[in-house]
C-alpha cells in the first residue's frame, strides 16, 4: 500500500524498526542514515540486503553515512542534502538520536511523520493527529538474518526464538547445566542486538556462583524447579 | 527580554538545569509534566532540581553552626524560574508576554514530548527559538550550530545526579599537576623475602622524580611508605587535570547526604568517638566532643572541622567531571588490594548515577578488569582519555620511563599492613560487638553497600573474616533483619531490614 515516494530516517541500535520499516510497503524508497557509530550495523544492513529475496519488487533502499552523533553542525548540513524535497516523501522518527530527529523534523515541518508502535504496527502522523496505521508482517528469523545471525548457528543452539508483546525478538535459550559457553553466546547476541534492541532468557537446572556472576545484568535467569 | 520554556526531566533533572544555565534568560518556564505519576525516583529528582534553584543542597537549619561549609552551595540562577506543573503539553500552557523573544529546549523528556513542544510552540508563538542544551554546549536548530555554554560545576553534577554534596581535600595545583606529568620517573620493584626473590612485582615512583615533586624522605620504610601512596592519589589527581577533556578535578573526595543531618552526625560519632582505636586529639579533647555531638554546638573551629571530615557516606580517592558531563571516580591502590576494594569503587559509582565512570588505578604491571570496573597501572594515566574509559583492556606492556634508572630493583618484603597508611591492629569480630552493632544502626538509616560496610569495618581495626555469619548470627534476630547477600550487584539491598 504505497503512500509516498520516500520515507527518511535514522538507523539505531535496534534493528526492528528499520526492518518494520522496510517491509511495509509504504513507499518505494528508504533512506536510512547511519551515525559514524553505527558503521559496523551499517555493513551487516547492506550484506543483508544484497542476499535479500523480494516478493515482488524489491524497494530501492540507501544507506548514506553521516558524521558522528556529536558532529551536530556537520550533520545538519549533510541531513539537509540528503532530503529531496520534490518528491512526496515522509520522516521516520522512531530511530536515532533526539537532536538528529529534532533537525530532521524542523527542517522539514510539515512532512508526515511515521513512528513505530509496539507491536509492528507502522502509524502515520499529520503534525500530531494520527492519519494511518499500517501493521508489519516480519518473522524473528528476518531480524536475526538482518545482523548476520543465522538459525543454525552455534551461537543459538538449545535457543527459541520469537517475538515478545513489545514486539522485541526474545532468545531463550534452555540448557541443564549452564556453562561458560551458554553465557559467552549470549554476550555476542547482546553485542550484535543491542541491551535493550532484543530480551534475552536463560532457563537452567543448574549452575554454579561463578558462572551466575559473569552473566549480564539485562539477561534474565531462569532457576527452572526440580521435580 | 528572554523567556525559555523546557521540561523537567524526571528521572535525572542534570538536563533541565543545563537548559536554565545555558544562556542568560530573564524568565524560565520549567513544565513538570504528570507530577500524579510521579515515582519516589522522580519526586526525589525534583526535589533536587528545586533546591539546585535555591543554591544550596543545605535541608535546613538543623545543621550545627560552622559545619555546612560555603563552598558547598553554589551560584544560584539569576532568572524568574516558573514551575508548571501540567497533565500534558498543549498550546495552552506556553504563556509569555507579548514582546518576549521565546526560546524552547528540546533536551528534557521524551522524543514524543520533545515533538509536541515543538508543535504547540510553533503554533502559540512566531519564530519561537528551538534549542538543545548540553554540558558546555547548546544547539540552536534554527541556525543548525553548537554554541559554547557555561560549565555547571562538579558539586553541582553531583548534587543533580545523585542528592549528594561533595567536600573535597584539594583541587591539584596546575603547576605541580604539569610537572608531575612531565618528569613522571617509575621503575619496577620485585620483592624479596626470607626465602629469596618472589618474582612478584610492581612499578613505583623513582625516590629521585618524588624528590623532585617536592617530597621528603625521612629513611624510616614505615613513614616514607606512606608518602609513595599518598604521592599515588595526588599524581592521579593531576594526571587527570592534564587532560584537555576534563573540566574539573578533585582529590580526597567525600559524599555527604545533606538531607540527613543526623544521620551525618551519628557517622562522624561512631568513626570519631565509638571507634575501638580513637585519634590521640579526639581522646585529648573528649569531653568537647561527645558535648558536641549532645548539643549540636561547638566554638572549636578545629573540632568543626574534623567532624566536618567525617560526615560523609562515602569517599574516593578523586572525582573528575569530563566535557561530556561524565563524572570519573577513582580509588587507588599503592601495593595489594583485593577484590572487595574493586566491588566497593563499583558499588559507589553506580548507587550514585550512571553518570558515574569507575577507574581503579594501581601499581600493578599489567591491566585488568573485574565486576565492571578497569584497573589501570598509574603510568596508563597518561594515555588519552577516551583510552581510560574504553571498555577494552590495554594489554600492552608498560614502557620503561625514559632515563629511569636500573630496570628493575629488589626490595625487602613488606607485610600487607605496612602498606596501608594508617595501619591498626586487627580486633577480632567478638571483641567488635558494639562497633559493628553502631555501624548496622547507622547503616539502618543512611545505607550503604556491602563492600563499603565491610571496609569502613576493616578500616576501624576490625577483622573481617567471617564477617557476614557473625551479622546474622549475632544481630540479625537482635536488631531485626536478613542478609540477602554479599554481592556487589546488590548495592544498598544487600541487608534487609524487619518492619518495624
Amino acid at each position: 500500500m504505497k503512500i509516498m515516494d520516500t520515507v527518511y530516517g535514522f538507523a539505531g541500535h535496534s534493528i526492528v524498526p528499520a526492518l518494520a520499516l522496510i517491509h511495509s510497503k509504504i513507499a518505494d524508497r528508504y533512506v536510512l542514515m547511519f551515525t559514524e557509530e553505527l558503521e559496523d550495523n551499517r555493513q551487516m544492513f547492506e550484506q543483508y540486503l544484497d542476499q535479500k529475496q523480494w516478493d515482488g519488487k524489491p524497494p530501492e533502499i540507501l544507506l548514506p553515512s553521516i558524521g558522528s552523533v556529536g558532529e551536530f553542525s556537520e550533520n545538519y548540513q549533510q541531513i539537509k542534502q540528503v532530503v529531496d524535497v520534490e518528491q512526496k516523501y515522509g520522516l521516520f522518527l522512531q530511530n536515532g538520536a533526539k537532536q538528529l530527529i529534532m533537525a530532521l523534523m524542523l527542517q522539514h515541518p510539515n512532512a508526515p511523520r511515521i513512528f513505530l508502535q509496539e507491536p509492528l504496527t507502522l502509524q502515520m502522523y499529520d503534525h500530531l493527529e494520527l492519519r494511518s496505521e499500517t501493521i508489519v508482517a516480519l518473522s524473528p528469523e528476518e531480524v536475526i538474518d538482518a545482523r548476520g545471525v543465522k538459525f543454525e548457528d552455534a551461537l543459538l543452539e538449545d535457543t527459541t526464538l520469537e517475538f515478545d508483546r513489545r514486539g522485541r525478538v526474545q532468545f531463550t535459550r534452555t540448557v541443564d547445566t549452564l556453562t561458560e559457553f551458554a553465557v559467552s553466546a549470549f554476550v555476542q547476541l547482546i553485542s550484535k542486538f543491542g541491551r535493550n534492541g532484543a530480551v534475552y532468557r536463560l532457563v537452567y537446572n543448574h549452575a554454579t556462583g561463578r558462572i551466575l556472576n559473569t552473566i549480564p545484568p539485562n539477561v534474565e535467569c531462569i532457576k527452572e524447579e526440580e521435580e | 527580554m528572554k523567556h525559555l520554556f523546557c521540561i523537567f526531566n524526571a528521572n535525572d533533572p542534570t538536563p533541565t538545569a543545563y537548559a536554565v544555565r545555558s544562556s542568560t534568560y530573564d524568565k524560565v518556564t520549567v513544565f513538570v509534566i504528570g507530577q500524579e505519576r510521579y515515582g519516589e525516583r522522580q519526586e526525589r529528582a525534583l526535589y533536587r532540581f528545586k533546591k539546585w534553584l535555591s543554591g544550596s543542597a543545605k535541608s535546613s537549619e538543623d545543621w550545627p553552626q560552622g559545619l555546612w561549609k560555603d563552598a558547598w552551595d553554589w551560584k544560584k540562577p539569576e532568572c524568574d524560574v516558573q514551575i508548571a506543573e501540567i497533565e500534558h503539553i498543549s498550546e495552552d500552557v506556553f504563556e509569555a508576554d507579548s514582546d518576549a523573544t521565546v526560546i524552547v529546549d528540546l533536551k528534557g523528556g521524551t522524543k514524543k514530548m520533545s515533538i509536541e513542544m515543538m508543535e504547540y510552540a510553533n503554533q502559540r508563538f512566531t519564530n519561537p527559538q528551538f534549542i538543545m542544551s548540553n554540558i558546555g554546549s547548546c544547539i540552536l536548530f534554527s541556525h543548525g550550530l553548537v554554541a559554547p555554554t557555561t560549565y555547571l560545576s562538579l558539586n553541582e553534577m553531583v548534587w543533580l545526579s545523585s542528592g549528594f554534596v561533595i567536600d573535597v581535600d584539594y583541587a591539584p595545583d596546575e603547576k605541580f599537576a604539569s610537572k608531575a606529568v612531565q618528569k613522571l620517573k617509575y621503575r619496577t620493584e620485585t620483592k624479596a623475602t626470607a626465602m629469596g626473590n618472589s618474582g612478584k612485582q610492581r612499578i613505583v615512583f623513582t625516590e629521585q622524580y618524588l624528590r623532585k615533586m617536592g617530597k621528603r624522605f625521612s629513611g624510616e620504610n614505615k613513614i616514607d611508605n606512606v608518602i609513595h601512596y599518598k604521592y599515588l592519589e595526588e599524581f592521579t589527581a593531576s594526571a587527570l587535570k592534564e587532560k584537555e577533556d576534563i573540566v574539573e578535578v578533585y582529590g580526597g573526595v567525600r559524599f555527604i547526604y545533606p538531607k540527613r543531618v543526623k544521620s551525618c552526625l551519628k557517622r562522624a560519632k561512631w568513626a570519631l568517638i565509638q571507634t575501638p582505636k580513637p585519634m590521640k586529639y579526639v581522646k585529648e579533647n573528649l569531653a568537647t566532643f561527645e558535648q558536641f555531638f549532645d548539643t549540636k554546638t561547638c566554638d572549636d573551629a578545629g573540632i568543626i572541622n574534623l567532624v566536618r571530615k567525617f560526615i560523609h557516606t562515602m569517599e574516593i580517592d578523586s572525582l573528575a567531571l569530563t566535557s561530556d558531563g561524565l563524572m570519573i571516580g577513582v580509588e587507588c591502590k599503592y601495593g595489594n588490594y583485593s577484590e572487595i576494594d574493586v566491588d566497593r569503587l563499583h558499588a559507589i559509582c553506580s548507587r550514585l548515577s550512571p553518570r558515574f565512570h569507575p577507574l581503579f588505578v594501581n601499581t600493578r604491571l599489567t591491566e585488568e578488569r573485574s565486576s565492571g570496573v578497569r584497573q589501570i597501572p598509574f603510568p596508563r594515566l597518561l594515555e588519552p582519555l577516551q583510552s581510560l574509559l574504553s571498555t577494552s583492556l590495554d594489554s600492552r606492556p608498560l614502557n620503561p620511563s625514559p632515563e629511569s634508572p636500573a630496570d628493575e630493583e629488589v626490595v625487602v618484603s613488606k607485610s600487607k599492613v605496612e602498606e596501608i597508611a594508617d595501619p591498626v591492629k586487627e580486633l577480632a569480630l567478638s571483641d567488635s560487638v558494639d562497633v559493628i552493632r553502631d555501624l548496622l544502626l547507622i547503616v539502618k538509616e543512611s545505607p550503604v553497600s556491602w563492600p563499603e560496610f565491610y571496609k569502613l569495618l576493616q578500616q576501624q581495626g576490625v577483622k573481617t573474616k567471617g564477617l557476614l555469619k557473625f551479622l546474622e548470627s549475632e544481630f540479625s534476630a537482635q536488631l531485626g533483619f536478613t542478609i540477602k547477600g554479599s554481592k556487589a550487584g546488590l548495592g544498598v539491598g544487600w541487608i534487609l531490614w524487619d518492619e518495624s
